[in-house]
């Protein structure tokens, strides 16, 4: 086993419009290879190759194809929209390459020469929706940014809130980047859904936020414990921007900085000494870093850095990475997840630093779905993994947002 | 914004793949497989189970018409193509035999959904259409049955050819049938001599 350095291509937008996670991004795979080449662990190193596409899609592709081509990758981490995944598929299909997609998505993808570790639907707005609407109500409105996240994201919505009878008060979509939300306000006020679910990204999310808060001020029915303001994908990454107006909002995601494992505390008070007391911990770095230390556990397991070989190593068994052993399914090469749902709290008057207050964990991870296959929102147990045998996920709640 | 789509679900499907063994048939059954359809293969010839598949994948660029078990105007599930030649004569027999949508080879790892969903919507659509077509055919049949049941009654009733159509219109309505039911059953218990031709 002679390896000596195996290139990794790291690709993430470090400038450009969404940035603020790509430097999540980029630092996670970063930190992940600097550690693993400094842990005496194993018998390789790996290089990082870098690329920055500055968030437009199609610089993507010529990023990725430069990477094999040129450095000699043949995994790349990274990729956060999906449109940005979409365009480098035929890149890696061509190089037989692996890329490592750590974001949450829409599903309806099961790429061979893709690894998924962000959540899919079921283990996002669905666990999301089964927690809000026995709590909050079955009255809905939902918004977004006008491309296909908030479309299929709020459509998988509709469709639950029709299997226990719910109600789409308004549907409503901005361009990206549109901060010219007051319509949208005006809208919400009159019709006043028990919930807004917002899928509404960047500028215009934090706008609308800002607006709300002005809104709840006003009118007490808007406050959040009275009409929740839900989210599948606010990390901490944009606590920081939002500051207050951040606060009850409740959000979905596989990691919360405020994860309560002896782990997860090993972990963020490395990353402390890396990064800073101030700088928080969101799913977009830990994605990343926790994919470069599946990539380094597969190839030292199986003796190879070939792709096909990896990729069988990772569906064989769970592997370990600093914060959780992680398990790849082989028929859709999704990751096994456990959601979390959250909701932001401020921590103090004095200083305005926000963090996620866990308010619900699945019992285990989560058997990934993408194509919704075991799913059916009008069945009384839809969500639950049907008749396939999933062992971790025994005791997991049903679907069936209500039970009336 | 229909509140009532539900995503496509495919799960306890059945499928019958018609291709040699080769990679592209390998992918398409991959994500078959994922959708949870169980899938059968078959080569040369499709097996006279076929028919009681949900869905047939068959190849377009070897395919001829004796694989297959049924008539070609005969199409009894949706039927998708994988393509590989675009020869308009290999196209064209693709649709002949039923393919709604097509699959371009080489197959990638994507792609599939997408057919299934637009096939199987286009074939219940056609399905619709179809059995209205047939429904309205079989009412447009008994015009004679109608026309005879609204003398009838205009003699019966010594009515004018408006209100006894009226009469035969309220009289459907009533007894929830078409006009044409009402209109044949006049006929029968009436003994007319053109009673019971819609069976003609």
């Amino acid at each position: 086993m002679a390896f000596g350095e195996i290139p990794v291509g790291v690709l993430f937008s470090k400038s450009g419009s969404y940035a603020a996670i790509g430097q999540e991004g980029y630092w996670g795979a970063r930190i992940a290879i600097d550690e693993i080449n400094a842990s005496g662990l194993f018998d390789f190193r790996f290089l990082r190759v870098d690329g920055d596409p500055k968030g437009s899609a199609e610089n993507y592709a010529v990023e990725a194809d430069r990477m094999m081509r040129e450095a000699g990758c043949r995994h790349i981490i990274g990729t956060q929209t999906s449109s940005s995944r979409k365009e480098v598929l035929p890149v890696m299909e061509r190089g037989r390459g692996l890329l490592w997609y750590t974001t949450p998505y829409e599903g309806f993808e099961s790429h061979d020469r893709v690894v998924y570790t962000g959540a899919c639907p079921n283990q996002g707005v669905v666990p999301l929706f089964r927690h809000i609407v026995p709590e909050s109500g079955r009255r809905a409105f939902l918004l977004g940014s006008n491309y296909i996240w908030g479309w299929e994201t709020n459509r998988i919505a509709r469709e639950l809130l029709a299997g226990c009878d719910g109600e789409v008060l308004g549907e409503r979509y901005v361009a990206i980047g549109d901060e010219n939300i007051d319509h949208l306000i005006v809208e919400i006020r009159e019709k006043r859904p028990d919930f807004i679910f917002n899928n509404l990204i960047g500028e215009s999310s934090y706008a609308f936020l800002r607006a709300m808060k002005r809104l709840a001020k006003e009118d007490p029915a808007f406050a959040p414990n009275r009409c929740p303001i839900l989210s599948c994908n606010l990390t901490e990454a944009e606590l920081p921007i939002l500051g207050a107006a951040a606060e009850g909002l409740v959000s979905t995601s596989t990691y919360f900085e405020t994860l309560d494992t002896p782990e997860n505390e090993d972990f963020l008070s490395r990353l402390e000494g890396l990064r800073g007391p101030d700088a928080s911990i969101s799913s977009m770095f830990v994605g990343p870093y926790e994919a470069v230390w599946l990539l380094a556990r597969a190839i030292e397991a199986c003796g190879s850095d070939a792709p096909d070989h990896v990729l069988a190593e990772l569906c064989r068994r769970p592997h370990r990475t600093p914060l959780r052993d992680i398990r790849i399914d082989p028929q859709t090469q999704h990751a096994y997840l456990q959601p979390l749902i959250a909701v932001v709290e401020t921590t103090g008057p004095e200083r305005v630093r926000s963090r996620f207050r866990i308010i619900e964990k699945t019992s285990g991870p989560l058997a990934p779905d993408p194509y919704l296959v075991h799913y059916d929102p009008l069945e009384s147990n839809a969500g639950s993994s049907g008749d396939t045998p999933v062992p971790d996920n025994g005791n997991s709640p049903r679907l069936r947002l209500v039970s009336s | 914004m229909s509140s009532l789509f539900r995503t496509p679900s495919f799960r306890g499907w059945s499928a019958t793949v018609l291709h040699k063994p080769h990679s592209d048939r390998d992918a398409v059954c991959r994500q078959l497989d994922r959708l949870g359809i169980a899938v059968s293969t078959a080569w040369p010839e499709l097996p006279e189970e076929a028919r009681q598949a949900d869905l047939v994948i068959f190849d377009a660029d070897a395919g001829h018409d004796a694989q297959f078990p049924w008539p070609v105007e005969e199409h009894p599930m949706p039927m998708i193509a994988l393509m590989g030649s675009e020869a308009p004569g290999r196209v064209e027999w693709a649709i002949r035999r039923g393919a709604i949508a097509h699959l371009s080879k080489p197959i990638a790892s994507s792609g599939v959904y997408g057919a299934l969903v637009v096939a199987t919507r286009t074939f219940a659509m056609r399905r619709a259409s179809e059995e209205r077509i047939a429904k309205l055919e079989a009412r447009l049949a008994c015009r004679p049955q109608v026309a005879e049941a609204i003398l009838l009654l205009m003699q019966h009733q010594g009515s004018d050819a408006d209100t006894a159509y009226k009469l035969l219109q309220d009289m459907a309505m009533a007894s929830r049938q078409t006009m044409e039911d009402v209109a044949l059953d006049l006929l029968a218990r009436s003994g007319g001599q053109n009673a019971g031709r819609r069976e003609a």
